[in-house]
């Protein structure tokens, strides 16, 4: 009796931890000197373990998951590339609807005032089959994003980092 | 000549001097007993009430005594903060204690004065830097709603967000401060043990937000909800200069002690040391109540946020939309070949709309992935394309819809464990009394006012069953005046109904020990097996009575125990069953269950019919009155319980 409850034990433990554990993620810490973007192997990683919220693979529930580590020095569009390769299916749609939280967040990224940001909405609708190709990385997406914004007169002023 | 030995006696003064204050500046502390100070106590972990630090890297104390002895860690930092500089290069001036212990001594400095008796105080390029990239202006907490679908995240999950003076109203580029465990093993046995044990080290990051909305709004289907945290600038300075301190150490990680949820009340405690968080949580620290317990102290200096989870924004415009348009919005997904000509016959909004809610819906099919430009997912990723390029040429907006969560916000939710008594009566006759105490935390009777809406989880869940009979009388029998009904160490119910786009699996388990009650009234300590069952399902939401969920399971149940022959019994069964909300403090629920045991004892019939019903009266958010009835193929039974939930 008391063997067949530990033998139950183990096994359901077990059950829920092979589901906790299919991917572990993250193998160091950081250092909180760097912000964690995660590099490309990092962000695929955690999310192709992923498939429609049925099994995730968030360990413990505390897990965020990356441990690539970008440090802010190393280029000085960082920011706004991890940005874009993290986001980049909810920017389309936003660009397209000339509109929207992502949009907003990437004219903040840019550098653009505040009265400047309505103009890049327009830029990335009316340019949206030029910024987003098909097959198109996300990094080239933002360059030509910037390109786009750049030709742009008010935005050229009022843009900081295009 | 004469020079050199100027400049020799300067130095020797100095240095006479520098130790003079470090004696001095000692004394002092121990006259003003400072490492019994509590700010002391939390900038270095100790726990609550004890000399010991939760913290466990040697290079997070100056002392080799620090860990355990407050005291001698505050000398050992008086040493240090006086020790001069060892060069001007970054690496130097980011590796001095002043730049790496930044809390420390904005501490010692205030009580002592440190700065003034020759402490160096240069530039710090690395903290700069730090502080410059999180821009703070304020913290938020996050809680992020339950997931039943992974074993760690049943409790929900909090987090601490820095939002960004230069980004305000842009919560997706503040960055979270995020406890996480990095575990060292892949083997989910050893994976197990050693997360509940404190085998794996737990650090501090920071990482942004939009990683978060992806990772729990996205890919897990999970609500945010968002509390802006009333902070002055002094505290919310010395939280960060404290994070920044943490990066020297390593925590423990024990996911129910000492997990995320706890270390962010000791960040907050440190905010704010007037504040007593953590007290609250000598044991566990579920995230849901460590909510309560800030929000009880901290007020907010905004409004709360809810922030939908993809899924039900999904479904949000499912419904806005005609069956045509639903069908017309699953076309553009589904065919083959794109076709947007159906399109025309829609007005701008329309089309907008139908094309948001395809978008949504295409997201949620090919997966939350980050753009990779691979063989298999370019079709995903030309059809989001088009898309996106469809809704551009709409030209209009969609109608206005507000996504309202299923449920009140989280810290509505009764407390979080359950104490209840019960009486009863057998079909023959016998009153019988209960006891039972439940760890945590929701059950499908419970008022499910905060909670994932007909979700159910128990850890444990214990009922004790009375027969006061057995004292006295003929049939004295005390030594099974008290029995175990029901322990379930493990119990998980996840009906996740059919919501229009998609339909995933509804599902249950659970593990422990019962009573055998299907062997007539057996009611001794011999009754008791171990028992597993688990079971999965399907499940539609209703509005026939005013909003229920209708289910139907296929499980398999194991037993074993002494009552059976041979010692176990296994057989399969199929359920189907309701649970409703009558009114908000009225619940309902009843199961009608089919058993056909196979293998093993099957004295109890190879047919084996179940009904259970429950109706639960919340008459306070803690207070509930549940009758609650049952009935095997040869006995049956009801009784009347009081539960507080504390």
């Amino acid at each position: 009796m008391r063997k067949l409850l530990g033998v139950l034990a183990v096994s359901v433990i077990g059950l829920a931890a092979s589901v906790a554990s299919a991917a572990p993620y993250g193998t160091a810490g950081c250092g909180l000197g760097s912000i964690v973007f995660g590099d490309d192997a990092g962000i695929v990683q955690i999310f192709a373990a992923t498939t429609n919220g049925t099994f995730a693979t968030q360990t413990f529930g505390i897990t965020s998951g990356t441990s690539n580590c970008v440090d802010m020095g190393r280029s000085a569009s960082i920011d706004q590339e991890a940005f874009v390769k993290m986001n980049y299916a909810s920017l389309m749609r936003d660009a397209a609807a000339g509109k929207g939280e992502y949009l907003s967040a990437m004219a903040t990224l840019l550098g653009c005032e505040q009265p400047a940001h309505e103009s890049l909405f327009q830029v990335a609708q009316s340019k949206h089959e030029v910024i987003f190709t098909e097959n198109a990385e996300p990094v080239a997406a933002l360059d030509s994003m910037k390109a786009e914004a750049r030709a742009n007169d008010t935005l050229k002023n009022s843009c900081t980092r295009l | 000549m004469i020079a050199l030995l100027a400049i020799a006696a300067i130095l020797a003064t100095d240095n006479t001097s520098a130790v003079a204050d470090k004696h001095a500046l000692i004394a002092r502390s121990r006259e003003l007993r400072l490492s019994d100070h509590r700010e002391w106590r939390l900038l270095l972990h100790t726990e609550p009430g004890g000399d010991e630090s939760d913290a466990d890297s040697p290079a997070f104390f100056f002392s080799p005594e620090g860990k355990h002895d407050p005291q001698a860690e505050l000398e050992a930092n008086i040493a240090a903060f006086l020790e001069p500089l060892e060069g001007t290069s970054e690496e130097a001036l980011d590796a001095s204690a002043f730049c790496t212990f930044p809390a420390r001594f904005a501490f010692l400095d205030g009580q002592l004065g440190i700065s003034a008796h020759g402490a160096p105080t240069p530039s710090c390029p690395a903290y700069s830097k730090w502080r410059a990239t999180l821009a703070p202006a304020g913290v938020t907490m996050i809680f992020a709603s339950a997931f039943l679908n992974a074993p760690a995240s049943m409790f929900g999950h909090t987090m601490l967000r820095v939002d960004r003076r230069d980004a305000q109203g842009q919560a997706l580029l503040a960055n979270i401060l995020n406890f996480a465990a990095y575990p060292t093993t892949t083997n989910p046995f050893g994976y197990t043990l050693l997360g509940l044990t404190g085998g794996f080290p737990g650090r501090f990051s920071a990482l942004p937000y939009y990683v978060k909305v992806q990772e729990y709004s996205n890919m897990e289907s999970r609500d945010l909800w968002e509390y802006p945290l009333a902070l002055t600038d002094d505290e919310l300075a010395r939280l960060l200069a404290h994070v920044w301190e943490l990066d020297q150490t390593h925590f423990d990680y024990y996911f129910l002690s000492e997990n995320c949820s706890y270390h962010l009340l000791s960040l907050l405690e440190v905010a704010r040391p007037s504040l007593h968080l953590r007290e609250d949580f000598p044991v566990h620290a579920i995230p849901t109540d460590t909510l309560k317990t800030t929000l009880a102290s901290l007020s907010l200096r905004g409004p709360r946020l809810y922030r939908a989870s993809h899924t039900r924004t999904m479904n949000a415009r499912y419904q806005l939309m005609t069956g045509d348009e639903v069908r017309l919005a699953r076309r553009l997904v589904e065919s083959a070949e794109w076709d947007p000509g159906p399109l025309k016959d829609l007005a701008p909004e329309r089309r907008a709309l139908v094309l948001d809610a395809a978008a949504d819906y295409h997201k949620f099919d090919i997966g939350f992935t980050p753009n990779q430009d691979t063989e298999a997912a370019r079709p995903g990723r030309k059809r989001e394309l088009q898309l996106a390029r469809e809704r551009g040429k709409t030209g209009a907006d969609p109608p206005a819809f507000v996504v309202e969560p299923p449920t009140a916000e989280p810290e509505a939710e009764h407390e979080s464990m359950r104490f209840g008594v019960a009486s009863g009566v057998t079909s023959r006759g016998r009153i019988f009394g209960e006891i039972a105490w439940r760890g945590s935390l929701h059950d499908l009777l419970d008022r499910p006012t905060g909670f994932v809406p007909y979700s159910h989880i128990e850890l444990p869940n214990i009922v004790l069953r009375l027969r006061p009979d057995r004292y006295s009388g003929e049939g004295r029998d005390a030594e099974h005046g008290v029995v175990l009904d029901r322990a379930a160490l493990v119990s998980i119910t996840s009906l996740t109904p059919h919501s229009g786009w998609v339909s995933l699996p509804s599902w249950r388990v659970s593990f422990g020990a019962e009573r055998l009650r299907d062997l007539g009234n057996c009611d001794d300590w011999s009754c008791t097996a171990a028992m597993l069952n688990g079971g999965i399902g399907y499940t539609f939401a209703s509005r026939f009575l005013g909003g229920e969920v209708w289910y139907g399971f296929f499980d398999l149940n194991v037993w074993g125990g002494p009552k059976l022959h041979p010692n176990y019994r296994i057989g399969p069964d199929v359920a189907l069953g309701s649970a409703m909300t009558v009114t908000s403090f009225w619940q309902s629920h009843i199961e009608g269950k089919l058993r056909f045991d196979v293998l093993g004892d099957t004295r109890a019939g190879r047919w084996v019919p179940i009904v259970e019903v429950g109706q639960n009266f919340s008459l306070s958010p803690n207070v509930a009155l549940r009758i609650r009835g049952s009935l095997w193929r040869d006995s049956a039974e009801s009784a009347l319980a009081l539960f507080v939930y504390y």
